[in-house]
């Protein structure tokens, strides 16, 4: 009985006094996550009528306003490092523009104000990305709203309803977020 | 020193007390190979398993990566090794966790031919896949994937958590084959299921907005029962109270000499029907978002957020329902050709009959469990020895979806009344941790009456 265990010892013994792990080392398991999330923002066409009002007369502020929720998402908001933001713009029209970007939180009061975009009268091929870091803009987070306020530049150019020509904005932004595991 | 002599020992008395359900099979005669196929030959009067120690079972393993693999002694932060395994992921591979308690287990013998076993375990299996597009997606974001469709077809996983009563009958037939049948009741206290979903979230440029996200052919859901009170009765659920299904096992075990021997069972083939504490979640729909189209009509601002979410709401139905729904056990097929050979003696069974057996066996088993996407095949090849009477071995080589060197090692001993059983398989990845993705332990403690 007792020769008969042995190779049953030998290979229980064998196996687990040779076991191991010091070519593992479960410290420092840090993940460091740094995803890249892009949307879609706010987008519009606008033609020389919607400058005119019923007396034809020029609007020089054009403004709308959008509820904007995605910080309202303690994840996004708690590891938001930087939002960039592209502006595509065409110019049809024979004046120029100013554009405002403006983030607002609840009681609409600023929370951040790109720097207008100055369009020029038949520039078609307007880009720019505007960064926005949340370390030195940390009242970002508390954005809710966005306005978009178009400026017509004052010309000796009037604007004429009977001849199409387009303004057209574009807007996509990049959440850069990170995270630690 | 201590440290490490107490390490070895629990590493000893972990060998020596636990084991793989494949090596179980077909393995030993014992209690817990009836679980395994209800027609295998018994040759004792009764047996009594110790509460909750008579079969402890638990494997856990991933087909994706092995441990080195994330934790590697070397000089790469933790984001490259999570990085080079999320480059090696396919669709396909999985994250497993089953684990079964005997609660109650006794069987005694009604006649010269007939064996009865009647007991109650408790089960937990978890079956995930790794969801790579979402993993992908939630790591890198959608930013660096302009143009690449994100699946939600990959988004599939099990979950159930239940108590198990049953009664099995094993039949010998004549010398050369026994039968056997297992009638089961499960009470699932907790069940999460998601599969067959399909869909795909892509990210691309266009003319109307820089970006845009394309929603396309989403039909997705979820069906849970049990995830409300899971604090409460989670447990005391699974004796009866959780939501009832029935199944059966059947197995046989036949001689072709008495040298050859095939076993062969089906088990778990049943179902639950989920009416008590459902909570269904479904979504179906195609959407495409450009970003909010501002209108600039200043006679009637337009609460642009409240239009999107009503836009998706129409375009993407979704609802959730306490409806009842029907989950599948998943189904496993067992089947083992054994061939005896070597030294060849009397064993003393039941009351004034004996068995002849040998000292030495070789085979081949095949085990298969049916899972959401594709079977979970298995084979072993195996080498069995008996020490003596009581002391039999069983060492197996496993060819699975986890990895082609699985190596595992098993022994049953009877200590008087006392049957110890045990084993373990995927020695090589416990001798060394960092090739190892899969680990199966396997313990019984019964009390056998000859």
């Amino acid at each position: 009985m007792r020769l008969k265990l042995i190779p049953l010892q030998i290979i229980i013994c064998i196996t687990f006094l040779v076991s191991c792990t010091d070519n593992l080392n479960f410290d420092n398991i840090n993940l460091e996550l740094e995803p890249e999330f892009t949307s879609p923002l706010v987008f519009f066409e606008l033609d020389q009528r919607d400058f005119l009002d019923e007396n034809d007369q020029e609007i020089t502020v054009m403004s709308d306003i959008t509820i904007f929720r995605i910080l309202d998402n303690t994840v996004l908001k708690d590891n938001l490092v930087e939002l960039a933001i592209d502006f595509e713009i065409e110019n049809g029209f024979d004046r120029s523009f100013l554009v405002d970007f403006v983030f607002l939180d609840e009681d609409e009061n600023i929370t951040y104000n790109i720097d207008d975009f100055s369009i020029n009268a038949g520039d078609l091929d307007y880009s720019s990305t505007r960064s926005i870091v949340i370390e030195t803009s940390p009242e970002f987070l508390n954005s809710t709203k966005v306005r978009v306020d178009v400026v017509l530049s004052p010309s000796s150019t009037m604007l004429n309803p009977d001849i199409e020509k387009i303004f057209k904005f574009r807007s996509s932004g990049t959440f850069y977020l990170k995270f630690l595991i | 020193m201590m440290r490490k002599i107490i390490f070895h020992f629990f590493l000893l008395f972990v060998i020596a007390i636990q084991a793989q359900q494949h090596i179980a099979f077909s393995f030993g005669e014992t209690p817990q190979t009836l679980m395994l196929n209800p027609g295998s030959e018994t040759n004792y009067k009764s047996h009594y398993g110790i509460p909750v120690l008579s079969n402890f079972h638990f494997t856990i393993g991933n087909t994706g990566f092995q441990m080195g693999d994330l934790f590697s002694n070397d000089s790469r932060s933790f984001n490259e090794k999570f990085e080079k395994v999320l480059n090696q992921l396919e669709p396909d591979d999985y994250i497993n966790l089953n684990t079964k308690i005997d609660v109650l287990s006794f069987g005694y013998r009604y006649n010269n031919k007939t064996y009865i076993s009647v007991g109650f375990y408790e089960e937990l299996d978890l079956m995930v896949y790794f969801p790579e597009d979402a993993i992908e997606g939630l790591y890198f974001g959608n930013d660096p994937f302009f143009n690449r469709s994100f699946s939600i077809s990959q988004a599939i996983m099990k979950a159930d958590l239940m108590g198990v009563l049953h009664a099995g009958i094993s039949k010998k037939i004549d010398e050369k084959l026994t039968i056997g049948g297992r009638f089961k009741i499960y009470s699932s206290s907790l069940n999460v299921e998601t599969n067959n979903n399909s869909g795909s979230i892509t990210t691309t440029t266009n003319n109307i907005n820089i970006s845009r996200l394309t929603l396309q052919n989403l039909d997705a859901g979820v069906s849970t029962s049990g995830i409300d009170n899971i604090e409460e009765d989670v447990l005391s659920n699974t004796f009866l109270g959780g939501n009832l299904g029935i199944g059966f096992d059947v197995g046989l075990t036949y001689h072709f000499s008495p040298q050859i021997e095939f076993t062969g069972s089906i088990l778990d083939l049943g179902f639950v029907k989920h009416s008590k504490n459902t909570r269904n979640f479904s979504a179906k729909g195609n959407y495409v978002f450009d970003g909010i189209n501002f209108e600039y009509n200043s006679d009637d601002l337009i609460d642009y957020l409240k239009q999107l979410g009503q836009d998706i709401d129409a375009r993407i139905p979704s609802e959730e329902t306490g409806d009842a729904y029907t989950s599948w056990r998943p189904m496993k097929l067992n089947a083992a050709l054994k061939y005896s050979f070597g030294e060849r003696r009397n064993k003393f069974c039941y009351t004034k009959t004996h068995k002849q057996y040998y000292y030495n066996s070789i085979g081949f088993q095949m085990h298969t469990i049916m899972r959401p996407l594709k079977p979970q095949f298995s084979f072993t090849s195996f080498y069995e020895k008996s020490l003596s009477q009581k002391i039999h071995t069983k060492f197996t080589h496993t060819i699975n979806d986890y990895s082609s060197t699985i190596f595992g090692a098993g022994a049953s001993l009877q200590l008087g009344k006392l049957h110890v059983f045990g084993a373990l398989d995927n020695v090589l990845g416990v001798r060394d941790l960092s090739t190892l993705n899969t680990i199966s332990l396997n313990f019984g403690l019964n009390i056998i009456i000859n």
